[in-house]
C-alpha cells in the first residue's frame, strides 16, 4: 500500500519540455503582469481625470465612479500580485531546481484562477439580480 | 566540486510531489469552469449579436446622439465585430480548457507527455492573453494622447 502510494506521488517527473514549458509559462505571466500594471496606472490617471470633470455636475456620480474604481484597483492588484509571485517563484525554483520555490509558485498559479473563478460566479450572480431587478421594476419606472 | 553537485541536484529534478498535484489538480478545475464559462457567455453574446444586432443599434441611437458613431455601423459590421470577438475569445480559452483536460489526465496516467502537452497549452494561453493586453493598453495609450 505505502509502495503504491509513494510510487503514485513520485511517478510525474519534470522533464526538459516541462520545464522549458513552465518556464515560459513563468515569463508570459510576468510579462502579463507587468503590462496589466501599466493599464492599471493609465485607467487610474483617466478615470480620475473624469471623474473630477463629473464630480463638478453631480457628486454623487463621482462617488460612485471613485468606489467602482477602488473595487476596480483592488481585484486587478489582487490578481496581477498573485500572477507575478508565482512567475517570479516558478521561475527561481526551476533555475535553482528548488522545490520549495517551485511548490509556491505553483500554489499561487492555482490560487489565481481560483480567485478568477471566484469573481466569475459573483460576477454572475450580480448580473441574474440585475437582470431580475430589471424585469421587475423596468427601465427608469 | 561545486559543478559535480550541481549535476548531482540538477539530475534529482523538480518532482511533482502531493502538493503539486493537489494544486495542479485546483488550477485545473478552476480552468476549467472558468473556460467553460466563457464558451457559454461567447454563445449567448454570439446568439444575440446575430439575432438583436439591428435592434441593439436602434437602441443606441435611441439612448443618446453621442452614440451616433456607433448607430452608424451596419447590422453587418457590428455581426462581424462581434463574431470576431468571440472567434478570440473561443480560440484564447480553447488553450484554457485544454490546459485543464491535460492536467487532469497527466496527474490521473502518470503521463509525462500529457503534462508537457498541458503545460504548452496553458503557456499559448498566457502569451495570447499577453497580446492582447499588450494591444489594449495601447489603444488605451492612444485614447489618452
Amino acid at each position: 500500500m505505502n509502495e503504491q502510494n509513494d510510487k503514485s506521488i513520485f511517478d510525474l517527473n519534470l522533464d526538459e519540455e516541462g520545464k522549458a514549458n513552465l518556464n515560459g509559462v513563468a515569463q508570459w505571466a510576468n510579462i502579463n503582469a507587468i503590462v496589466s500594471f501599466i493599464a492599471l496606472g493609465i485607467s487610474i490617471f483617466s478615470t480620475i481625470s473624469a471623474l473630477g470633470k463629473v464630480s463638478r455636475y453631480s457628486s454623487e456620480a463621482g462617488g460612485a465612479g471613485l468606489s467602482g474604481l477602488l473595487i476596480t484597483v483592488g481585484i486587478s492588484l489582487l490578481l496581477n500580485i498573485l500572477l507575478i509571485t508565482s512567475a517570479t517563484n516558478l521561475k527561481k525554483g526551476l533555475e535553482q531546481n528548488n522545490q520549495a520555490l517551485f511548490n509556491i509558485g505553483i500554489t499561487k498559479l492555482a490560487t489565481y484562477f481560483k480567485v478568477i473563478g471566484i469573481l466569475a460566479i459573483i460576477s454572475i450572480i450580480l448580473l441574474v439580480l440585475f437582470f431580475l431587478f430589471v424585469s421587475m421594476f423596468g427601465f427608469g419606472r | 566540486m561545486d559543478e559535480h553537485q550541481q549535476d548531482h541536484l540538477s539530475d534529482m529534478g523538480l518532482q511533482i510531489d502531493g502538493e503539486v498535484r493537489q494544486q495542479l489538480s485546483v488550477a485545473g478545475k478552476w480552468a476549467k469552469f472558468i473556460s467553460i464559462l466563457i464558451f457559454i457567455c461567447s454563445g449567448i453574446l454570439l446568439l444575440a449579436g446575430v439575432a438583436g444586432g439591428g435592434d441593439i443599434i436602434r437602441e443606441f441611437k435611441n439612448i443618446s446622439p453621442a452614440y451616433q458613431s456607433f448607430s452608424e455601423l451596419e447590422g453587418g459590421i457590428l455581426i462581424g465585430i462581434i463574431v470576431f470577438i468571440v472567434l478570440v475569445l473561443v480560440i484564447m480559452y480553447y488553450f484554457l480548457f485544454n490546459f485543464s483536460v491535460k492536467i487532469k489526465r497527466a496527474l490521473l496516467s502518470e503521463n509525462s507527455s500529457e503534462l508537457n502537452s498541458g503545460l504548452k497549452s496553458l503557456k499559448i494561453y498566457f502569451i495570447i492573453t499577453t497580446i492582447i493586453a499588450i494591444i489594449s493598453l495601447l489603444s488605451n495609450l492612444s485614447n489618452l494622447f
